[in-house]
């Protein structure tokens, strides 16, 4: 009890006096001057990268970040590496051209060379898992807003979650469909893809992707990918096993329809229309399903039916051949049934 | 800093993993950043997922936003708190996934309008989790206060960290926090780093004006929660299915200095709780509560609407006033709406030299209640209800908070100064064309006065251009060449049609009326040839200053007039000055569908004369109505490049000159 109490007498201290008070036998606890230094070092391990754009809205810079042996960039792979050579320009000003010497499609991430640049890279230790709660830094070159020699900007934020862009947002436009770190800054900016997100002892978290926003809820996503699938991907990069990025919604070559299953829903005359089923064909499979008439479809394979359009959009999905699950709310139950053609 | 290391060390001393990690001598950031995590993982089983199906996607114009949103667990069989966020667009399905990620469908059960949030109910077969209530004597501005949804997976929670920015905020209702707030995380639990819940997250703001119309503040340093300690008071009666309204008393008050003014009732809404209880004009409210016992000191507007904000309708009021030096006690039931207000009408006239505190009856419109009750010319108004005046704005108080349905007793002197009372059954305002004629006593002693003196001051009149810098607009007068400082003049500003417009066409058409009953009628132009653009409502303002502060004007007989294009700017100046413009003139009004009406008030009870033969425009006269205004209606078109056609415009100068009968 004690020794709760002098710790609690010291952090207040510790706080209002900052480093000017210590006592050698007491825990640390004052704000650590560890972060001044952490800010200094993990800086030099990102760069800006300029190629090109500059049309359209798109950026022609972003950020990049040095790993392993100092002479080599993981960044965001983006229309700013579609020129010869991208220039580089490092914490300490220097301008140097780099190559792209391999793309992840699947990730979005792309690897460069630079040539005898010696760069304190970062290391990619897969094991580093992002937790929800945990304090984290992201180092970008948000907005271009820095230039020569001027240091990246440093943002604070938690990671909110450990989320995967295919399960939740079907609102989103994203290549990359895997998992992420979502954090509550807004960290993924215009420039800022391909910077690096930190935790308290300077170790790479992710690497910052790109601007991304839900186009049903209009909300922008603040997001890395975490340092287990970025690994990955540089090895699969260097190996030169990288693999196209799969369609997200692949279409059916011939795929299910309301009518054949036997649906006849309520008349889709506004918007939203919801999935109500006005009535089931006899001897249709929707009948062998159990499904009845009032019904309302909720999820077709875990996916949300919204309306009577979503259904429409879903069912093209799935071939004709293949059953599938519905969630259906019945009164108040819910209720699953499967479809087996 | 001090206060987050306190806290933080207070959560600590309740944590063993966290006492054990600060001996393991952790720097600060990774204490808070344990007690984040581990905050996070306390609270996250209280916290679900809350998913709507089909429903409106626009709302009042907004896109509602679809996608999950979050909820607190409130009871252990399955009472769930969220926002109504998600609850405009009339869902056809509500479920929500529960931290063992299984799904359960939900009844909507009340809402709390006054906080924007919803209770839900679902059937449990296992007890949930319920929220552990944060101690409010405990907080601290600073202290961190952590967001937590379920935005991205049912089991964990997604957490934000900021801190208690501010208490007492929306009228108390509400307190403050820099953490990341959105429509994801709506309905979730702001906690404190003990994992309690210090209130549940909403989309209240202070720009909310009706239900929907929900200004978006979210991603912009500042949310709001609602204390969790005020949701559970109010859960009793939600699961009774009961909806909850913010509470309304029915009274206004004297002045707009909110801070530095005591509260003096200026008005009582007839019929209202406020009404009923007994509350009087000039009553000084010293304090208010829930009950006698539970009363809140009140020394200033400011701190009379935070005690009011929290209190619902159907709620007890208590209220303390100070009448004549004595204190007086009151009780009423709050209520949810109003009754509508419609302005009282007497129908005559006031002269307006005459004595303020024994007004003179200067004309009696036939038909009118004044008319049926014996009132002639030459009367003397003594008192209302037994209570004399001081000056003129008494009496309109007195008339004003009078309720229509009900007689008042009017005490009279008349012509041979004999005093009398006399009971007079009040109507509202009339809505029809009143064929009367009168020349004003004090007009033509004018006329004669100035003919006699003619040494008056000389101001401008005829087509008078108003000055107005740093505009492309023009403006202009019509001021009557008989203008007399000694007659106070009523004042028309209207809007016209947009493109240019021909001065002396429009002093043509309106000099004769300006002249024989003493009005300045001005007319702005729009700047563009196209249309008007909703700022140049100023214009209109400015003209009204400058007028006002050139000639003498009868504040009674300020109207504001828009023709087609220029019709919604007249509308929009009168909404925002309703005590400034007694009445609006709309000609051929273009107005949208959806555009918003404030019922009306004492004092703010603006009456309209509304002509056009669309048919759109029967809707809009239909909703005003509803809203306690008065109307004239006349379907008649109005050319607006023959302004001169004599006919059309005499209703409207008819009800312009209504506009000064009490």
């Amino acid at each position: 009890m004690m020794q709760r109490r002098t710790l609690l007498v010291m952090m207040i201290l510790a706080c209002i006096f900052g480093q000017t008070l210590r006592a050698d036998d007491t825990p640390r606890a004052e704000p650590s001057k560890g972060l001044e230094d952490l800010f200094q070092n993990a800086q030099r391990s990102v760069v800006k990268l300029y190629g090109a754009g500059g049309l359209k809205g798109l950026e022609s810079y972003q950020s990049g970040v040095v790993i392993g042996d100092g002479n080599t960039i993981l960044t965001s792979w983006s229309t700013v590496l579609d020129v010869d050579k991208v220039r580089v320009v490092t914490y300490d000003g220097r301008r140097l051209d780099a190559e792209v010497i391999g793309v992840d499609p699947e990730c979005e991430l792309a690897l460069l060379k630079i040539e005898d640049a010696k760069l304190p890279g970062f290391q990619l230790d897969a094991k580093i898992q992002a937790r929800p709660g945990q304090r984290v830094f992201s180092i970008t070159n948000l907005f271009g807003i820095a230039a020569g020699n001027e240091a990246c900007s440093y943002q604070k934020g938690v990671v909110m979650a450990i989320s995967n862009l295919q399960s939740k947002f079907v609102g989103l436009r994203s290549v990359y469909r895997g998992k992420v770190i979502v954090v509550d800054a807004m960290t993924n900016n215009p420039g800022a893809a391909g910077g690096a997100l930190i935790d308290l002892r300077g170790r790479l978290l992710g690497v910052i992707g790109k601007e991304l926003r839900d186009e049903q809820s209009g909300i922008w996503l603040n997001y890395s990918i975490p340092i287990d699938v970025v690994a990955a991907s540089v090895d699969r990069i260097l190996s030169g096993k990288t693999r196209a990025a799969s369609a997200t919604l692949a279409m059916a070559k011939n795929p299910h329809k309301p009518a054949e299953l036997g649906l006849v829903f309520i008349p889709n005359v506004i918007p939203k229309t919801p999935a109500f089923i006005d009535r089931v064909r006899k001897d249709s499979l929707a009948e062998k399903a159990g499904i009845q008439s009032n019904d309302l479809i909720l999820l077709i394979n875990e996916q949300r039916v919204d309306s009577q359009k979503a259904l429409d959009q879903i069912l093209q999905t799935i071939e004709r051949g293949d059953s599938f699950q519905l969630l259906i709310q019945r009164g108040l139950e819910l209720v699953r049934v499967q479809i087996r053609p | 800093m001090l206060v987050v290391g306190a806290t933080l060390a207070f959560a600590m001393l309740l944590s063993p993993t966290q006492v054990a990690h600060a001996q393991d001598a952790l720097p600060l950031e990774e204490l808070e950043q344990l007690a984040f995590e581990d905050a996070t993982r306390f609270v996250q089983d209280s916290v679900v997922q809350v998913e709507t199906f089909g429903g409106a996607e626009i709302v009042n114009r907004q896109l509602t936003i679809q996608g999950p949103s979050s909820g607190t667990v409130l009871t252990a069989d399955g009472w769930i708190v969220t926002s109504t966020f998600q609850f405009k667009g009339q869902p056809a399905s509500i479920t929500v996934v529960l931290p063992s990620k299984e799904r359960k469908s939900a009844r909507l059960v009340a809402r709390d309008f006054s906080r924007e949030l919803a209770l839900l109910k679902i059937d449990v077969d296992e007890p949930l989790k319920p929220a552990t209530l944060s101690d409010r004597p405990g907080w601290m501005i600073g202290q961190w206060a952590l967001a937590i949804g379920k935005t991205f997976d049912p089991s964990i929670g997604s957490c934000s960290a900021g801190i208690l920015s501010a208490q007492g905020r929306i009228w108390d209702k509400a307190i403050q926090t820099d953490a990341k707030i959105s429509p994801q995380n709506y309905g979730g639990p702001l906690s404190d780093l003990n994992g309690h819940v210090m209130g549940i997250l909403t989309p209240i703001n202070p720009g909310i004006v009706t239900e929907g119309e929900v200004e978006q503040w979210y991603d912009s340093g500042i949310g709001f929660a609602v204390p969790l300690a005020d949701v559970l008071d109010r859960l009793p009666r939600m699961q009774k299915g009961e909806d909850i309204y913010p509470g309304k008393v029915g009274i206004r008050w004297r002045g707009d200095d909110e801070y530095n003014q005591p509260v003096v009732i200026d008005g009582v809404t007839p019929g209202s709780p406020a009404s009923d209880a007994g509350l009087e004009v000039d009553d000084k409210i010293v304090a208010v509560g829930p009950s006698l016992e539970k009363l809140k000191a009140i020394e200033n507007h400011s701190q009379f609407k935070h005690a009011m904000g929290p209190l619902d309708a159907g709620g007890p009021f208590a209220v303390v006033v100070e009448r004549r030096g004595q204190r007086k006690e009151f009780s009423c039931i709050l209520t949810r709406e109003l009754p509508s207000y419609r302005e009282p009408y007497l129908g005559l006239l006031i002269d307006p030299a005459s004595d303020p505190k024994n007004p003179k009856v200067n004309f009696v419109i036939p038909g009118s209640p004044a008319a049926n009750a014996g009132i002639t010319v030459g009367f003397i108004i003594e008192s209302i209800d037994g209570k004399p005046f001081d000056d003129r704005r008494t009496l309109e108080n007195r008339l004003a908070n009078s309720n229509y349905r009900a007689p008042i007793q009017v005490g009279i002197r008349n012509v041979a100064g004999e005093p009398s009372s006399v009971k007079i059954e009040l109507t509202t305002r009339p809505e029809e064309d009143l064929q009367w004629d009168y020349q004003p006593a004090a007009v033509a002693q004018a006329e004669k006065d100035q003919a006699a003196l003619g040494g008056e001051p000389k101001k401008e009149v005829g087509t008078v251009q108003i000055p107005i810098s740093d505009v492309q607009n023009k403006a202009f007068a019509i001021v009557p060449s008989n203008y007399s400082e000694k007659v106070p003049h009523g004042l028309l500003v209207i809007f016209g049609d947009a493109g240019n417009l021909n001065q002396s066409q429009w002093a043509e058409a309106w000099e004769p009326f300006a002249r024989e009953h003493r009005w300045i009628i001005a007319v702005a132009q729009s700047s563009k040839e196209n249309g008007w653009s909703f700022e140049e409502v100023e214009i209109g303002m400015r003209m009204q200053n400058w007028i006002t502060r050139s000639y003498s004007i009868d504040r009674r007989r300020i109207a504001v007039g828009g023709l087609a294009t220029g019709s919604i700017l007249a509308y929009i100046a009168a909404a925002q000055y309703p005590e400034m413009f007694r009445g609006v003139w709309l000609s051929n009004p273009k107005l949208p569908q959806s555009i918003r009406i404030n019922p009306s008030e004492p004092f703010k009870a603006t009456s309209y004369f509304i002509n056009g033969s669309d048919k759109s425009v029967d809707a809009f006269v239909e909703r005003i109505r509803k809203n306690g205004y008065a109307v004239q209606r006349q379907s008649s078109d109005l050319d607006v490049l023959k302004l001169v056609e004599a006919p059309l415009l005499a209703p409207v100068q008819r009800w312009l000159r209504l506009m000064e009968a009490y």
